[in-house]
């Protein structure tokens, strides 16, 4: 059907190859709950897919209790919707699936899949839905079931299913949830005390979005300085205003103790925050330590290099090369202007809700990712 | 002519007699007043007497309230001997009291009658706030008595813990002070840490091995402030035990950086000594030594290590 580079296939395998490569290495899960199943998830999504791998006890659907053994990725680009990223989306989609199934012995009715909100506002923006339903057939196809159901999500029912993920029980009508991303900003919380109506929150600002709008007004000079002045513009201009004003409209300040904030950026700041946390997928942080390192990574950058973190850690109990990894992994994601951007963003939110009086407890999710698919599975269980 | 002459010397001499007699009886008489006017200034003098010793009186009423006032300016300093002092001074106060009601009984004027009054009863107030201040003084010297005894209990535990290998117990009072507020004081003491078996329902979802019970006595001489204390709970592997990832984190001490298991709110209403206890679910338990370690404002204020098996 389409003309596949040489390139494109090998490194296709190369994913393929190294994805069920880690996989068959981790399929020794470590269970949590007692009596469990272990379910999986597969998500299509804007950058690539997604494996999550959950333990569901026998009372699920009773108590909701789950707990994600393990979550793998392949970047993919499928919302680029040309061939190349076509095919590896499909290659990649193939390949967590036969590793769910064959590696992990997960049965087939274990193993529920999905395309994302993201994938499906792109396509209807660009009119190439037919991109999807050709993707869910030809998945079909390649692993040889017809009746294969390929769910598409909406963006309520993604940030539905992203606060059941990731939010505990205990926490569940008391934090509103935001999910930064890169071109867009969407959460919400409970408000009834049900799990069926979300109160949706969005706004049209992003990590890349705010960074690209910064861009755009610097004209010739391109020093980081003038980067910063018309970055601290856009902040406090247009994108301040919305923030304000879809805040006020949510209701959530009166209706949350609790501010949640996953995405790429919340991974980036948590990790360089606390970098001694690096198991912990949930950091709490408070306004002011995200407006001091708003302000060190303009002034000092330097300070949030991997040997200069490290020197700040004396636990002899924490392994510093693991820790020092992840925080190369932030720098080779997000450079100094792309958290520039990221963190002014994620600070202009917080704003909103560090009240003078009444204080909010943030955190900062870091594995936000895999929130909605591991939601997805165990609502789907008894289905 | 001569016979006039003897005449005229017969007059003179009776004359002089006459006057004679006149001053005989002027002495006698001035004497007899003398002593008349002698015992009326001896009657005199009583009332003179008495004013004396009013103002006598007044300058030791004015000696007593400045002593009492100097010894309240001096109370928190001499707060051990303040209620025997107290005391003699109640009873010095009663007996002016006395002596002034008795000297009222023959005022000579309204008007010092009034005054007394008065100043009777700002003897009385200023007695009375005596009183309050030393109450409040002996009520904190009490507590530090306490908190002196149980430090020295603690101490004598810690070493007989440590004598026998069970547990260290290094209680530390924290007297930091937080800007803008008053000076908190932060103590932990009974601490204690044990493992148990988890409850059913726990058992029957999560394959838990064991909970980690701590407990321990917070004092909060400082209720007026919300505050946190910060805990930590280090595994035999050196490892801190959290409680969960929303609720364990990081934070500064005054020895840097550290992870702690859980933080728990101290509300400004609390009591001033509250018994705090907390679990934490131990997935991967393992016999040997448990620390746990109390943090209020970056410091410790209470460790404990402890064997568990």
């Amino acid at each position: 059907m389409f003309i596949i580079p040489l390139k494109r296939i090998l490194f296709t395998y190369f994913l393929f190859v190294t994805a069920t490569g880690q996989l068959s290495a981790q399929n020794n899960f470590k269970q949590k709950i007692k009596n469990s199943a272990i379910y999986a998830g597969i998500e299509v999504g804007s950058k690539g897919v997604k494996l999550s791998v959950i333990e569901v006890g026998r009372n699920a659907q009773k108590n909701g209790i789950f707990n994600i053994l393990q979550d793998t990725s392949i970047n993919t680009d499928f919302i680029n919707f040309n061939e190349p990223t076509f095919n590896a989306t499909l290659n990649g989609f193939s390949t967590l699936y036969k590793t769910a199934l064959m590696d992990y012995k997960i049965p087939a009715t274990r193993i529920f899949t999905a395309v994302s909100s993201g994938v499906k506002v792109q396509a209807e923006k660009e009119k190439k839905n037919d991109w999807i339903t050709n993707l869910s057939d030809s998945f079909r196809k390649s692993i040889n079931e017809p009746g294969r159901k390929v769910a598409v999500i909406d963006v309520l029912e993604e940030a539905r299913l992203s606060h059941l993920g990731i939010v505990p029980e205990s926490r569940r009508y008391s934090t509103f949830l935001i999910d930064i991303g890169s071109g867009n900003t969407k959460g919400g919380y409970f408000p009834n005390g049900n799990t069926n109506q979300l109160r949706l929150f969005q706004l049209t600002w992003g990590t890349k979005s705010a960074s690209n709008e910064a861009i755009k007004r610097m004209e010739d000079d391109k020093s980081l300085a003038n980067y910063n002045k018309h970055l601290s513009r856009v902040l406090a201009g247009p994108a301040e205003t919305e923030i304000v004003y879809t805040v006020n409209v949510s209701g959530a300040y009166n209706m949350s103790d609790n501010i949640a904030v996953s995405g790429g950026i919340s991974w980036a700041v948590a990790t360089l925050l606390y970098p001694e946390l690096i198991e912990n997928p949930v950091v709490p942080v408070t306004f002011s330590e995200v407006q001091e390192f708003t302000e060190g990574i303009v002034k000092n950058f330097k300070n949030y290099s991997d040997s200069s973190l490290l020197k700040t850690i004396s636990d002899p109990a924490l392994d510093k090369t693991t820790i020092a990894k992840e925080i190369k992994r932030v720098h080779q994601v997000f450079d100094q202007r792309a958290l520039m951007s990221g963190a002014g963003l994620l600070l202009k939110i917080m704003r909103q809700f560090e009240g003078i009086a009444e204080k909010k407890q943030f955190f900062l999710v870091k594995n936000g990712a895999v929130g909605w698919i591991s939601a997805y599975v165990n609502e789907n269980i008894s289905k | 002519m001569r016979d006039k002459k003897i005449s005229i010397l017969l007059f003179v001499s009776f004359l002089l007699l006459i006057s004679s007699f006149l001053i005989l009886c002027t002495w006698v008489y001035n004497y007899y007043n003398q002593d008349k006017i002698a015992s009326k200034t001896i009657i005199k003098v009583v009332p003179e007497t008495a004013h004396i010793t009013r103002d006598s009186l007044l300058k030791i009423y004015t000696h007593t309230i400045q002593s009492m006032e100097n010894q309240l300016g001096n109370t928190y300093t001499k707060s051990d001997s303040i209620e025997s002092e107290l005391s003699i001074k109640l009873d010095e106060y009663y007996r002016l009291k006395d002596e002034v009601v008795n000297l009222l009984k023959s005022p000579s004027s309204n008007d010092d009658f009034k005054t007394a009054i008065q100043k009777v009863s700002t003897l009385q107030q200023n007695l009375e706030a005596i009183r309050n201040t030393s109450s409040a003084v002996k009520q904190e010297n009490l507590r530090l008595n306490r908190l002196i005894t149980e430090l020295n209990k603690d101490h004598k535990e810690s070493v007989q813990y440590q004598n026998k290998g069970e547990s260290i117990v290094v209680p530390v009072v924290n007297t930091q002070k937080k800007p803008g507020v008053a000076n908190p004081a932060f103590y932990a003491s009974d601490m204690n840490l044990m493992s148990v078996k988890p409850d059913d329902e726990e058992q029957d979802v999560f394959s838990i091995q064991r909970q980690i019970v701590g407990t321990f006595v917070l004092k909060n001489s400082d209720n007026v402030y919300n505050s946190e204390v910060t805990i930590i709970v280090i595994q035999p592997n050196g490892r801190v035990l959290q409680k969960s990832a929303w609720e364990s984190g990081s934070f500064q001490s005054n020895d840097g950086k550290k992870i702690y298991s859980l933080k728990i709110s101290i509300e400004k209403n609390d009591e001033e000594v509250k018994k705090i206890s907390f679990s934490i679910a131990d997935e991967k338990f393992s016999k040997g030594n448990y620390t746990m370690q109390i943090y209020t404002n970056g410091k410790m204020i209470g460790k404990v290590t402890k064997l568990l098996s």
